[in-house]
Parts: C-alpha cells; sequence; structure tokens
C-alpha cells in the first residue's frame, strides 16, 4: 500500500475509525497551536495539503470554541413545577377566559379577576392551582363533583362556574367573583362586638348547612375562604372554593402536604384532627370542626393552636396524637385583663377584656369545645346544630353542649399514659414477641391476628417506626427483623401485620414508607405462600395502587400487570378481588398511551364484575364509567353507544326512575349523542330525562335547568327535531327555571338569557328575544354598576348596548310585526339610551318604534327629546306629525294642528326623509287621527 | 442493592460490566430517583449525585456480607451506572415526547414525576443518536460522554474508569464534545463531521 494522505485509502469499515484517527490527531495537535495562521499553516502540512480534511478539522476547530460548557455540567433530573413552565399573567389567556387582575396568591394557586370571552363577557374569578398535581385527576375529581356542586344555590356561597386545564395543562377553576374580605379581617375592621361577630357566623353556618345537606363538603373552610362584604348594611358572607380542595387535595395527607414541598402548603389550624392526618374519611363534621377554628379566631382574635406549634408536630410526625391528647386553652383565659394584647382584641370587639372574658366564660367554651372535639362523634353533627347552640346562647336560653365530663377527661389522660408507653418500640416488640408466644396453638391464631390488628391501629406504631429510623440507615430492615423476630420467618402473619404496618403508614400521611413496607409484605407473602400464590398476588396488587398513588406510573404499571397475569394463571380472571387494581392499572395504561390494553382491562373488569355481582352493580357502573369516558375521548362512536346502553341500563336498575342520578345519567348520554352529532338519538335520553323530573312532584330546579339546557341546545343544534312553536315554549321555560335557579344577577341567568335569545330569534319569536336581550342588559348593568368599572367591563357594557341599539333599529325598518316585537324593540332602545347621549339616530329609533306601537304618551316626551336634540323645532318630518297629534288633543288648536300635518305631509316627501323607515305610517296615522275623526 | 453488590462482586478486574448488572443498577437508579424527586418535588436532581448516593449505598462502610467492595467495582459500578442513566433520561425525554405529540385537545398531560433538563437548545433524543453515531466509530469515545454527561462524573472519574490517563481523557473529551457539538448544530447537519463515516 503506497504512502500517502489516509483519506485516500478505499474506504470500509476498518478505516472508518482510522479516518476518525487521523481527524483527532490533526484536530488536538490544531489545538496546541496558537490560532492564527500558525495554526493553519501547520494544519496544511500535517494534513499533506488535503483540503477537504483541512475544512473538517477547522470545523471542528469552531465547535470546539463554540461549545464552550457544552455536556460539561451532567444531566439533570427534574420534577415538574408547572408554575415554572408556564408563567400565568394578567392579559394572557386561559381557555375562554382572559385574565385582568391578580386577585391574591395562596397555598394552593393564584387568583385573577378574569373576564370570560364567550358565551358571554363577564366577569369571573380564576384561580390556577399552581402545585405539580395530576391535572387530570384534579379535573376528574372536580367532575365527579360536579353535579352535586350545581346543586349549591344559596346567597352565602359562591359558586364554582367551571374547571379546565391550561395550554400547559395546569387546572384551573372558574368561580364567581366574590367581593369582601376574610371574615376576620372585616369584623376587626369595623369593630363588631361578639354579639354581632356570632350573628355573621351563623349566616355562615347556614351556607355550610346547605351545602352539606346536598352533600358538599368544603374541606378548607378557614377566613380566607370566608369573604364578607356589605349588603345593604348587613354582612353577607360569601363561601368561595367549594369543591376545590377536595379536587386538588384529597390525596394530600399531612406528609405530602407540608413538608415535601418544603413549606407548609395546606392550612393546618383550620384542618380536623382527621384531616391533618390525612385520612380519607372525611364528612361534615370536619368541616365543623373548621368552623369551630373559626369562630374560636373570631372571638379571641387567634386559633386554638398556633401554626408554628401545628407545623412541628406535623414534621415531627406526631400532628394526630397532637390534636388527640392537647386540649385548646379555654377561650376566657386568653384574654387576661392587663395584657395589652387582650386589651387590643377587646377593643376590637368594642368592650374591654374583663367584660370579653366574662362574655366568653361557661357557654362559649362549651360550645366551642364542642365544635372542636377531637373526637368527630362528640362534636354538632351538623352546622346547623352549631348554629342552633349559638342562637340560643343569644336568646339566653340553655344550649346543649355540655361541659366535658369527669369521665371523659380520665379516660383521655388514661390513653395519653397508655400511648405514651407503647411509644417505646422496645416495650411493643416485647408485647409482640409476648403475644407471639402466647398464641401458639393453630386455632388461636385468627384471635391473634385480631389482637395484633388492633395493637397495631390504636398504638402509636410510628413511634416504632421513628424509633428504628432514627438512624436513617436500615429503617426497613430493622423493622422486618423486628416483625420477622416476633413472628418467625414463616408466621403467616408476617404478611398481616405488615400489611397492616403499610396501610396505617399510608393514611397518617407516610406514603413513602408504606410503599416500603407493602414491598415486604409481598415478600413475605412469597416467602410463605409462594410466589404466585393468591396472597402474594393480592399483596402485589396492593403495592401496585400504592406505587401508583405515590405517583411512579411505571412501576405500579409493572406490579399491577403481573398480579393480575398471576391471578390468571391462578385461578383465571373470575373474581373483583383485583378489581381496583383493574382499574387502576387501565388508568396508568391510558397515560402511557395503551389505550387499546386499558379498554380491554376494563371490558374484562366489567365482565367479571357482571358474572360476580348480584348486588347494585356497583362495581361494573364503576367500570363502565371509566370505560365510557376512555372511549369517548377515543372517538370511537360505535363503542361509547354499546358501553353507555350498559351503563344506563345499571342505572335504570339501580335507580329509581326519578333519581337524580338516572336522570343525570341520561343527559349526559344525551349531551354526548349530541356532540358526536346523533342529535336524533340524543333527543331520546333528554325526553327520559325531562319525563322523569315532569312526573316528580318538586324536582331539583338545578337538574331541571341542566336537562332543559341540554334538550334547548340539542334543539338548537338540530331544529328539524321540534317545531317552532314547541321550541319557543321550551326556551321559555328554561329562562323560567334559570330564574328560579339562579339569583337575577347570577353569571350564569345571564348566560341563560343571551343563549335562549339567540334560539328565540332563530325560532322566530324576534319580540321575546329582544325582551330578554334588554333584561340582560339591565341586569347586566346592575350586576357592574357598582363596583369601579375596569375598562374592559366597560367596554363589553358598550357593546351590549351597541348590539341592542342594532336590533332596535333593524326591528324598527321592518313593517307588519307583531306589536309586542316594537314594544320590546322600543324598550330596549330606551334602556340603551344612556349610553348615547343626544344620538340623533337613536332618538329617531324610538320616535319611529313608538309610532309602531301606537304609544302617544310616549311620543310626547320623545317629541320634545328630538327638538332639543336637533336644535330647531318642526324642522323633521315626524316630529311635525307628533306634533300635530299632540295639537290635535288640545282644545282649540286644531287648526295648527292641521298645519303641522301638512307640513310633515309635505316633508315626508323630501328625499332624504322618504326613506325614513316609519315615518309613512306616522304621518298617515297624525292624518288619520285628525281627519279620519270627522 | 444486595443484587448489585453480588454482581458487582462476581466481575473480575478488566471484566466489562454485564447487562444483569446494568438492568439491577438501572433498577435501583430509578427507583432511587422516584423516591428522592417525590420527596422533593420541584427540586432538581443532579445525576453525579444520584449515581454517588447509589454508590454508598452499595459499597456503604461494610457490604452485606461484611467484607468491603473492592476499589475496581466503583469502577464496574459507574460504567453500569452511565449506562443505566442514560436509557432512563432517555426513556423520560421519549416518554415525554410521545405524551407532547399525542396530547390532543391543546393541552399537555405532563409527566408526573419528572422531565429531563438539558442545556439550552439541545435536544435529548438528538444527542443520543449522535452519540450511538459516535460511539460506531469510536466506542472508548461514546463511553466517555456517557460517563461524563449522563453520570456526570468529572473528567479524573471518568478516565478511572475507561483505565486512561488524565491528559488521553482531556483530549478525548474535547475531540468528543466538538464532533457531537458540530453534529448536533442545525446548519452542519450532514457536514464536515458527519463526512467521516462516508
Amino acid at each position: 500500500m503506497p504512502p500517502g494522505p489516509e483519506h485516500a485509502l478505499p474506504s470500509g469499515p476498518r478505516h472508518k475509525s482510522s479516518r476518525l484517527g487521523l481527524l483527532e490527531r490533526l484536530f488536538a495537535g490544531a489545538l496546541e497551536r496558537p490560532a492564527g495562521s500558525a495554526r493553519k499553516r501547520w494544519l496544511q502540512n500535517a494534513s499533506g495539503n488535503d483540503e477537504t480534511l483541512v475544512a473538517e478539522v477547522a470545523s471542528l476547530l469552531e465547535a470546539h470554541q463554540a461549545a464552550e460548557g457544552f455536556l460539561e455540567s451532567g444531566a439533570v433530573v427534574q420534577s415538574v413545577e408547572p408554575a415554572e413552565l408556564e408563567p400565568v399573567h394578567v392579559g394572557s389567556g386561559v381557555g375562554p377566559y382572559t385574565l385582568v387582575e391578580e386577585l391574591g396568591e395562596g397555598g394552593f394557586g393564584v387568583v385573577f379577576r378574569a373576564l370570560q370571552s364567550t358565551p358571554i363577557r363577564r366577569e369571573v374569578a380564576l384561580k390556577v392551582i399552581k402545585l405539580g398535581m395530576d391535572t387530570r385527576q384534579v379535573i376528574a375529581r372536580f367532575e365527579a363533583e360536579r353535579r352535586a356542586l350545581a346543586l349549591l344555590d344559596h346567597p352565602s356561597i359562591a359558586r364554582v362556574l367551571d374547571a379546565g386545564a391550561t395550554d400547559r395543562g395546569r387546572p384551573y377553576f372558574v368561580m364567581d367573583l366574590a367581593p369582601g374580605q376574610p371574615i376576620t379581617e372585616y369584623c376587626d375592621e369595623l369593630q363588631l362586638t361578639t354579639k354581632e361577630r356570632l350573628r355573621v357566623f351563623i349566616e355562615l353556618c347556614s351556607a355550610m348547612q346547605h351545602a352539606h345537606q346536598r352533600g358538599v363538603i368544603h374541606r378548607d373552610i378557614k377566613p380566607s375562604n370566608v369573604l364578607v362584604a356589605d349588603a345593604g348594611g348587613r354582612a353577607l358572607p360569601k363561601v368561595i372554593d367549594f369543591g376545590i380542595a377536595k379536587a386538588t387535595g384529597a390525596e394530600f395527607g399531612t406528609g405530602t402536604l407540608f413538608t415535601e414541598m418544603g413549606q407548609v402548603i395546606g392550612t393546618p389550624v383550620y384542618m380536623s384532627p382527621e384531616q391533618a392526618i390525612g385520612s380519607s374519611d372525611i364528612d361534615i363534621r370536619s368541616d365543623v370542626y373548621s368552623l369551630g377554628v373559626v369562630l374560636h379566631e373570631l372571638l379571641v382574635g387567634e386559633t386554638p393552636f398556633h401554626a408554628e406549634e401545628l407545623r412541628q408536630h406535623v414534621n415531627g410526625g406526631d400532628i394526630a396524637a397532637f390534636l388527640a391528647e392537647t386540649t385548646p386553652a379555654p377561650l376566657s383565659g386568653r384574654v387576661s385583663v392587663g395584657d395589652q394584647d387582650a386589651a387590643d382584641v377587646a377593643r376590637c370587639r368594642r368592650t374591654t377584656p374583663a367584660e370579653l372574658a366574662r362574655l366568653l366564660r361557661g357557654d362559649l367554651e362549651n360550645i366551642l369545645h364542642c365544635a372542636l372535639a377531637p373526637e368527630r362523634e362528640r362534636r354538632y353533627e351538623s352546622a346547623a346544630a352549631f348554629a342552633r347552640d349559638l342562637e340560643r346562647l343569644l336568646s339566653d336560653r340553655p344550649i346543649e353542649a355540655t361541659p366535658p365530663s369527669v369521665a371523659y377527661r380520665a379516660a383521655k389522660l388514661l390513653r395519653r399514659h397508655r400511648v405514651a408507653a407503647l411509644a417505646s418500640a422496645a416495650v411493643l416488640v416485647a408485647l409482640i414477641a409476648g403475644l407471639a408466644v402466647a398464641f401458639q396453638s393453630l386455632t388461636a391464631r385468627q384471635a391473634q391476628a385480631e389482637l395484633l390488628r388492633e395493637i397495631f391501629s390504636t398504638a402509636r406504631f410510628e413511634d416504632l417506626y421513628d424509633a428504628t429510623a432514627a438512624d436513617q440507615q436500615t429503617p426497613p430492615d430493622e423493622l422486618d427483623r423486628l416483625v420477622i423476630g416476633a413472628f418467625g420467618e414463616r408466621d403467616p402473619i408476617r404478611v398481616d401485620a405488615l400489611e397492616t404496618l403499610a396501610d396505617r403508614l399510608v393514611t397518617s400521611g407516610r406514603l413513602a414508607e408504606g410503599v416500603e413496607a407493602q414491598t415486604a409484605a409481598l415478600a413475605a407473602a412469597r416467602q410463605i405462600h409462594g410466589a404466585g400464590s393468591a396472597q402474594a398476588t393480592r399483596q402485589q396488587a396492593a403495592l401496585g395502587l400504592l406505587l401508583a398513588r405515590r405517583g411512579d406510573p411505571l412501576l405500579a404499571e409493572f406490579e399491577l400487570g403481573a398480579a393480575l397475569a398471576a391471578e390468571r394463571l391462578l385461578t383465571g380472571p373470575v373474581t373483583t378481588a383485583l378489581h381496583s387494581a383493574r382499574l387502576e392499572l387501565a388508568d396508568l395504561l391510558e397515560d402511557s398511551g395503551q389505550r387499546e390494553a386499558a379498554i380491554v382491562l376494563l371490558e374484562e373488569a366489567d365482565q367479571i364484575a357482571a358474572s360476580v355481582e348480584t348486588g347494585d352493580g356497583a362495581r361494573r357502573i364503576e367500570a363502565l364509567e371509566a370505560l365510557a369516558s376512555l372511549s369517548r375521548r377515543n372517538d370511537d362512536t360505535a363503542a361509547t353507544r354499546g358501553i353507555y346502553t350498559r351503563l344506563l341500563e345499571l342505572y335504570e336498575r339501580r335507580y329509581a326512575q326519578d333519581s337524580a342520578f338516572l336522570v343525570t345519567k341520561y343527559v349526559e348520554y344525551g349531551r354526548w349523542l349530541a356532540s358526536v352529532g346523533l342529535t336524533e338519538e340524543a333527543s331520546l335520553p333528554m325526553d327520559l330525562a325531562l319525563d322523569a323530573l315532569d312526573r316528580t312532584a318538586a324536582p331539583p330546579v338545578g337538574l331541571l335547568f341542566e336537562t332543559l339546557s341540554a334538550l334547548n341546545r340539542l334543539y338548537a343544534q338540530d331544529p328539524s327535531l321540534t317545531t317552532d312553536s314547541e321550541a319557543r315554549a321550551s326556551l321559555n321555560r328554561e329562562v323560567l327555571v334559570a330564574s328560579e335557579r339562579f339569583s337575577g344577577d347570577a353569571t350564569e341567568y345571564l348566560d341563560t338569557l343571551a343563549r335562549c335569545a339567540e334560539d328565540l330569534e332563530r325560532r322566530g319569536a324576534l319580540g321575546r328575544s329582544t325582551q330578554l336581550l334588554t333584561e340582560r342588559f339591565v341586569r347586566f348593568e346592575a350586576l357592574t354598576g357598582e363596583n369601579q368599572l375596569a375598562e374592559a367591563t366597560q367596554r363589553a357594557r358598550i357593546t351590549l348596548a351597541e348590539e341592542l341599539l342594532d336590533r332596535a333599529d333593524a326591528i324598527r325598518r321592518q313593517g307588519g310585526l307583531p306589536v309586542e316585537t316594537y314594544r320590546a324593540a322600543r324598550q330596549a332602545a330606551e334602556h340603551v339610551t344612556p349610553y348615547f347621549p343626544g344620538n340623533r339616530n337613536l332618538l329617531e329609533i324610538r320616535l319611529v318604534l313608538a309610532t309602531r306601537t301606537g304609544e302617544f304618551a310616549a311620543m310626547l316626551g320623545l317629541l320634545n327629546e328630538f327638538e332639543a336634540a336637533s336644535g330647531a323645532q318642526g324642522v323633521h318630518p315626524l316630529a311635525l306629525a307628533m306634533q300635530a297629534i299632540a295639537l290635535h288633543q288640545t282644545p282649540g288648536s286644531q287648526r295648527a294642528a292641521r298645519r303641522a300635518l301638512s307640513q310633515a305631509q309635505e316633508l315626508a316627501r323630501r328625499p332624504e326623509f322618504i326613506s325614513l323607515p316609519g315615518l309613512q305610517e306616522a304621518v298617515e296615522w297624525a292624518a288619520e287621527a285628525i281627519y279620519g275623526e270627522r | 442493592m444486595a443484587e448489585v453488590t453480588q454482581l458487582l462482586q462476581a466481575l473480575k478486574a478488566g471484566d466489562d460490566a454485564s447487562d444483569e448488572l446494568i438492568e439491577a443498577v438501572y433498577g435501583e437508579l430509578r427507583r432511587l430517583a422516584a423516591v428522592k424527586l417525590a420527596r422533593e418535588r420541584g427540586q432538581t436532581l443532579q445525576a453525579t449525585a444520584l449515581v454517588h448516593e447509589a454508590w454508598m449505598r452499595i459499597a456503604g462502610p461494610t457490604g452485606d456480607d461484611g467484607s468491603s467492595l473492592r476499589f475496581e467495582n466503583r469502577a464496574h459500578f459507574l460504567g453500569a451506572a452511565a449506562e443505566a442513566m442514560r436509557r432512563i433520561l432517555i426513556e423520560r425525554a421519549r416518554r415525554r415526547q410521545s405524551l407532547r405529540h399525542g396530547g390532543g385537545h391543546g393541552h399537555v398531560d405532563l409527566e408526573p414525576d419528572a422531565l429531563v433538563e438539558l442545556p439550552p437548545s439541545t435536544d435529548l433524543l438528538a444527542l443520543d443518536e449522535a452519540l450511538q453515531r459516535l460511539t460506531a466509530l469510536d466506542p472508548a469515545h461514546g463511553k466517555l460522554v456517557e460517563l461524563r454527561f449522563f453520570a456526570g462524573l468529572s473528567i479524573v472519574e471518568a478516565a478511572e474508569v475507561l483505565g486512561i490517563s488524565r491528559a488521553t481523557a482531556d483530549r478525548n473529551w474535547a475531540f468528543a464534545r466538538a464532533w457531537l457539538f458540530h453534529e448536533l448544530s442545525p446548519e452542519s447537519r450532514g457536514g464536515a463531521a458527519a463526512d467521516v463515516e462516508s
């Protein structure tokens, strides 16, 4: 092989690397030489004057210059913080909303005043959630609650109107814009007395009772969620954020909520103990507790426990014990005489510390003690009961809450001591070991398991965990060893013990440790019962569910899939034991784009449930609901229809014909059918829904509205489904029901007016349509009238006024319409008049419309305005015609009347007036009035 | 962990990290990353910190059987960890890309756990492809980049793992980096450096 430049060699795999080697040598050599002509000369020589090679090396050298820092810092794995991904700011658009002004920032998100552009321009409050939450889950949870939320209709509740995801996937909520300030600030600013504060609080209780009766728990009652504004000299509280805590926070136990974010995010001071420990079993008594905290703060200016105090216990992991064992200091003791703070607090309530303490002592203390009981069984059973006791107090009747009994205090003391004893890991281990010895016989196994479970659920097992985890080195191993030591490696109770432990840890918000324990339970089940055993399979499924909850989809998918596969091998999929596992796995599969597999799994879940269940079909419904939503997203019309058929069958079997659940499902199905264009088919379930409601004596007005609204939108989508007169009747009914459902100034009501006006116009009811639009304008005006108007709102109002004006103008140009239509148009024009001062065209419109409706009195008034505006008398034929009529009705002016009429007739023939709508009628009318009577 | 330890101990000096070892290390790193990210939402996690912590857990003061792992096991481990990290990060990037494209309805389902952060305007998947091309030309260069970038090792650590001198590592790194950078710069796609393959 002759010597020469290497690139000239025939190419082949071996030579690729030698060519690379040559490039490398030239590159390294060039780098050692100073950049410039010296380097260039060297490169020319070293490459044997190969221009291509020189160019290549030169470009690599250039890249080297530019690559400063490239790949230098190493890869970084970053968790999602959507707030960083998507700055949401004033002026930007979110869905159909434009953010107008930032109202505030809370733990969960930023609240904006926003302007909705379609279908109506209106102002709303929009809250963008900033936590790194799973948007789909948040929205799904909100949707699940939506039905209940729709039933809320109370002057003291700001409704949540809508939820969605921003372009980058952050969840947001849209609410009524509620004016006012937090209840505590409001009371302090107005220096309300204790009794006045109690009155405001009782109002708040009534709103809460309204929600509770409809099955809605707020879960996040705190002063900043209770805004109070003056309403006609009365304090009107408005509770905001209904449904949001559940949608965004239900799954967060204390561990996640407070520590993982590196800051306290929730509001632990207002949380009930069961919420603070992350229990999923929350009922209305949890809200009662939070109400108690708010009342406490209203009365003495501070919460029962301080935030810092709670934070320490949350971080220390003993919040549950702290709340259960600690009795807050009594109210009256918090305003001791001589204390400067107490003096301020008292002054804020227009009283003295001594007087305030006297007011608080006794009944109020007992009432709060009852509301703030750590055991919810001891609390007021409802917000109404709470309010009733306060009413009794205010009217000096005996209250129901009693001071805590001696027995109760003793029991509490005893429990505190027992917990303290059990908190020692050694004691607990000894106890477990002792149990193992005591229960040697097989027959006692069951009892042993029971007892152990009881210890695990009542004793503070986390303390054992903490004790062993103190060194941070080998917590799971140590724990394993403890349980193994107590029961022996092959003792089946180990599986129970670990599963119970996992459950306990998860319930108290220690998800990560719970996963560890569950992993150990799985290992134990495999060791004891065998890898493919039913027990191991169950543990594996449980582990999968926990992993999914922890937000580890890949691992969860693996464990759940393996558990289901094992079940298949074991028994075939014939039991519903792994029902939840199937549903969760389907969810995960869908997330990772495996829709088909998810569908198969859900179908299987439905089939198994169908073959096993004899009861109310709850599991089938669960599976089919998931299937329906998946299938809808899949745009598979045929499949979705089939699923709904099955689902509705179950609903029909499970619920009474007029059940709200069934009706809601009918409407949902109808809406979906309409959304895929099957309008004719859609009318069937909608009719069923409406029939069911009409058969009910007092149908829930919210549901009736939803149903009518869905039906009318369907009619609008496909007008051939019904006759004009039927459609008109239905639309009028929707407006009527909406006026019952919503308060007159509610934005939904305004929406309804706009939509129905549009539909009515299409159905030929121009007059009624105009009437509705006028009403909407007037209400919109009242709604925004008091506020300091944002420019956007002002513009919106003027736009609305212009629309109305155009419509009135259009109507006056048409002859032969029913007189009601002209009347509606005239009223519309009159309502918008203040927006167009001195506008001659508007005056003309009003005059013509008055002519068309034959309202003489109105015409005379307009005539004066018209003349004032045009600056001269009698130059307009319309004005002259009106004048003629007026003179004719005035005794002794008949000649003047006739003169005016003939002037009008003459002017009306002039080209500039000849095409003026309504003029001819007006002149003829005047002529008839003057000469026709003869 | 025990599995990784055993696999490491089974290796002799000079052996390449086995697929089995990479698999085991991959599992450990994933688990570790998931736990860390779940605890520290909003935090970033340096690949280097992750890899080193995993090593600390494996080697510990003493191994499970009381004997400490040999020093050369560390090189094996780091080699396996670099490859595992590369897989983890690429998987995340792929998944994220598919979510982006398949999101529909104008909103993106964010991957719930983590994203990969890259130097500005660097596409991880493109980098991975370029790196594959470089590895085909010279496996040692590919490995070096993997160790430096995906496992976040320093030049000295990477040199140790590869069994080359610091100076060689420096030289190779400069070349590999320039080559990749050139390969990734849009205006010279298919340009001079790519000609090496032809």
